[in-house]
């Protein structure tokens, strides 16, 4: 079942073409993608 | 030495390391070929120590590909090499030699394809699989088809497809 999940903090910058990969247990890196016609950095 | 901005890249962690390969930049162009690592267990607030792992030879820069890990290989598929969507598969034992090398597949192999996806079974019989699932084929279109790669005991890797329906068609 899908379920939101509730965080705190700021959201990454609106984005398509990124990664987002898990790293050891308990966390995931949101890396890449593009904003509009141009790549952007990484973000965690 | 962080990678460049990019999209349609691929990216994996293997132990303490989160790697990431190709990619296009902004207007379309392709990123380089090098095999960026961050040790992740050093990232702090603001700051994540990248280098590039030294490596011999290279998959060839491309985007729209797919890297997975079955160990000990970093395994990437596909995705475009600037001109054309391509089919091929290549192996780096990244805690071993670290030498990339072209895999030879069986006779049955994935047409060619980029925007595809896979992940690698973990559980059960299809354990230490990589699945790939769709993504678009040379002539742009839409692929449904899901493929396993499966390394044997002997280190050869091989295709088989997956049985479905021929019925079932993307909504």
């Amino acid at each position: 079942m899908m379920e939101k999940v509730d965080f705190s903090g700021d959201s990454p910058q609106a984005r398509f073409g990124h990664t987002i990969t898990p790293i050891g247990k308990d966390k995931a890196l949101v890396f890449g993608g593009a904003v509009g016609d141009t790549g952007t950095g990484s973000a965690m | 030495m962080a990678p460049t901005n990019r999209a349609a890249h691929s990216a994996i962690s293997v132990d303490k390391f989160f790697f990431v390969f190709g990619g296009a930049l902004g207007g379309g162009e392709l990123a380089d070929d090098n095999l960026y690592q961050l040790d992740f267990l050093t990232i702090t607030e603001d700051k994540a120590h990248w280098s590039i792992r030294t490596c011999k030879g290279t998959p060839g820069a491309r985007y729209g590909h797919v890297m997975a890990y079955l160990r000990p290989y970093i395994i990437i598929f596909g995705g475009n090499t600037g001109s054309e969507a391509v089919g091929d598969i290549w192996k780096i034992d990244i805690l071993g030699n670290c030498i990339w090398e072209k895999v030879t597949t069986g006779p049955e192999n994935p047409p060619p394809r980029v925007y595809h996806s896979a992940s690698v079974c973990r559980t059960g019989t299809a354990s230490g699989m990589m699945v790939i699932f769709g993504g678009r084929g040379i002539d742009g279109v839409p692929l449904n088809d899901t493929w396993g790669l499966r390394k044997h005991r002997d280190g050869r890797l091989d295709w088989m497809k997956a049985p479905y329906r021929n019925n079932s068609k993307p909504g």
